[in-house]
């Protein structure tokens, strides 16, 4: 019975800080550039190790189809299919965004905890800046906009990973892969993927900043925030991926 | 050199879109960075025809259909454009695209075979069409007979199941059960039967082995008897049996009416056999006989007159 009430009243509680964080921002120039700080520390600080895992995701998938379909009945170009599918419907957005979540979901929380913790935020309050707004609005902005853009680039670099590895190692053909890549390819499979990104990077940017907004204590309780919501981040993000999954594609 | 964030991020945004509508393009069957031919073919039915399906020909992808649209004059036709990315072979105006299917799992494509022509199609030409019948097609074809017959011999396997139950469910269940049950009693018997005459089984079949050996070791004999007997049988074909016998059959009939005039009792013989005075005269003589017997054995003085010292009463 706690556990559920508990479970409530941190939804409300959410709830309240998101009603907080939405409503009419003092200035738009501050909110602008603090959103391209970050853009710039949670977005493209974040190129680097999508492009790495999403490279080597794609090479791996590629690789296991290739191997799992070694029948005569199926053709090669199955593999190409077989990646390209994956890749797109779920790779790329559900496992890239969990990753996010470790990245960008726990420098928010310990950001803001931080913040919190040494008053930085309560500062800003007696400015008359609505710290909630101010700190959480730019960075949700941000993710919303910017992990899209990485999810594309993901899904690029996965299926073209897939081609340089599949192909080096003999696994499949370069005319195969890219027959199967090709075949029969439903392009609402890729906004149905940005329409998850989209979700998931909402969930990880407000989530990570209500944990981290709402700390209280020290160092410990920071690192607690940050753990929690990195924790519930995944766990939101598993659960609205079967739901959204269940709501377009089905 | 120190570029701004919001350089940074306009070109991280208009790389991805770039990317973006590249990479969806391309798996769309559109590749944007390479020159290709344009060639149409108008089918009356697009038959599983997909876009990004490949363009073969003699075997060679050298391309793939890019879209696939109704024709425009409400026909229902349809008319498929399709680019050849490998240029290399020119296509003779009087080549055919045919539908093919390409694998067992029903991939299809379109399979141009080269003319004679000596004249080339241009970019942006139209193909004559046909179809070509696939793996599956033709086996669709033969598997519909085949079908029918299943069908067929379905419903007569039924109908005879349904005759079974029918004899089943009146009483035959409960009939085939004690067959069931004598037949495992007469099993049963049978084994103990067996298991009882074991040894004179053994017995038997080890004398039957010895027969066996016997008339094996004597086969040589038995061949020479059999061809005596083949022998005899041979001289007693060649011999004149047949008026042996017609004479045996006269002599019979001699001696069947010889037999009845003793019957009637014609002839001695036969007064012999039917006339008794013989027999009572020998009767009578016999008793006469007996009568004298005794007589002289009461009174042998009457008819033996003997003495040890001399003849002294027949002297008197």
């Amino acid at each position: 019975m706690s556990t559920i009430s508990n479970y409530l009243y941190n939804i409300g509680k959410y709830g309240i800080f998101m009603k907080r964080v939405f409503s009419k921002p003092e200035k738009w120039g501050m909110y602008k550039r603090q959103f391209f700080i970050e853009v710039d520390s949670l977005a493209i600080g974040s190129l680097g190790i999508v492009a790495f895992i999403s490279i080597f995701m794609g090479a791996v998938i590629t690789l296991q189809s290739a191997f799992g379909f070694e029948s005569p009945w199926i053709p090669l170009y199955a593999v190409g299919v077989a990646s390209r599918d994956t890749i797109i419907l779920e790779l790329s957005p559900t496992i890239i965004s969990l990753i996010l979540a470790g990245k960008v979901g726990s420098s928010i929380a310990s950001e803001m905890g931080t913040m919190r913790v040494t008053e930085q935020l309560d500062a800003l309050e007696i400015m008359g800046v609505n710290s909630a707004a101010y700190m959480t609005l730019p960075k949700i902005l941000a993710c919303t906009i910017m992990f899209p853009f990485l999810i594309t680039i993901s899904m690029f670099l996965a299926i073209l990973g897939g081609w340089i590895f599949g192909v080096l190692s003999g696994a499949v053909s370069s005319y195969e892969y890219i027959y199967g890549i090709t075949h029969n390819f439903k392009v609402f499979n890729v906004y149905y993927s940005l329409i998850k990104s989209f979700i998931f990077a909402f969930l990880i940017s407000s989530v990570s900043s209500f944990y981290g907004y709402y700390t209280k204590g020290g160092a410990v309780e920071v690192a607690q925030s940050s753990t929690k919501a990195v924790v519930y981040i995944s766990v939101l993000i598993l659960v609205f991926n079967y739901i959204l999954t269940q709501l377009l594609l089905v | 050199m120190n570029f701004s964030k919001e350089l940074k991020t306009g070109v991280l945004i208009v790389c991805t879109i770039a990317l973006g509508i590249y990479g969806l393009n391309y798996l769309k069957g559109y590749d944007l960075f390479s020159t290709s031919d344009e060639y149409y073919a108008i089918y009356p039915d697009a038959n599983g025809l997909l876009e990004s399906n490949p363009i073969l020909i003699n075997g060679m992808h050298v391309g793939k259909i890019q879209r696939i649209n109704f024709v425009d004059d409400n026909s229902g036709r349809v008319i498929v454009k399709f680019i050849l990315t490998n240029t290399e072979f020119k296509i003779p105006n009087d080549s055919r695209a045919l539908m093919a299917s390409l694998d067992l799992l029903g991939a299809k494509g379109i399979r141009i075979m080269p003319g004679t022509s000596a004249t080339y199609l241009q970019d942006g030409d139209t193909l004559a069409t046909g179809t070509e019948d696939g793996m599956v097609d033709r086996l669709s074809k033969e598997l519909i007979p085949t079908k029918q017959k299943a069908e067929h011999l379905i419903s007569s396997i039924d109908s005879t199941l349904q005759q079974l139950n029918k004899v089943l469910n009146g009483g035959g269940s409960a009939s085939l059960q004690q067959i069931l049950i004598n037949l495992s009693k007469t099993t049963s018997d049978v084994n103990d039967l067996l298991a009882s005459e074991k040894t004179r089984l053994n017995h038997i079949f080890a004398n039957a082995e010895s027969i066996t050996l016997n008339l094996r070791n004597n086969q040589d004999n038995l061949t020479a008897i059999m061809k005596n007997a083949a022998l005899m049988t041979d001289s007693l074909a060649k011999s004149n049996l047949k008026s042996t016998i017609a004479n045996a059959d006269k002599s019979l009939a001699e001696l069947t009416k010889t037999l009845n005039q003793i019957n009637s009792g014609k002839g001695t013989l036969g007064k012999l056999i039917k006339d008794d005075t013989l027999y009572n005269n020998l009767n009578t003589s016999a008793k006469d006989l007996d009568k004298l017997f005794i007589d002289i054995k009461e009174h042998p003085s009457r008819y033996v007159n003997f003495s040890i010292f001399g003849g002294k009463k027949e002297s008197k």
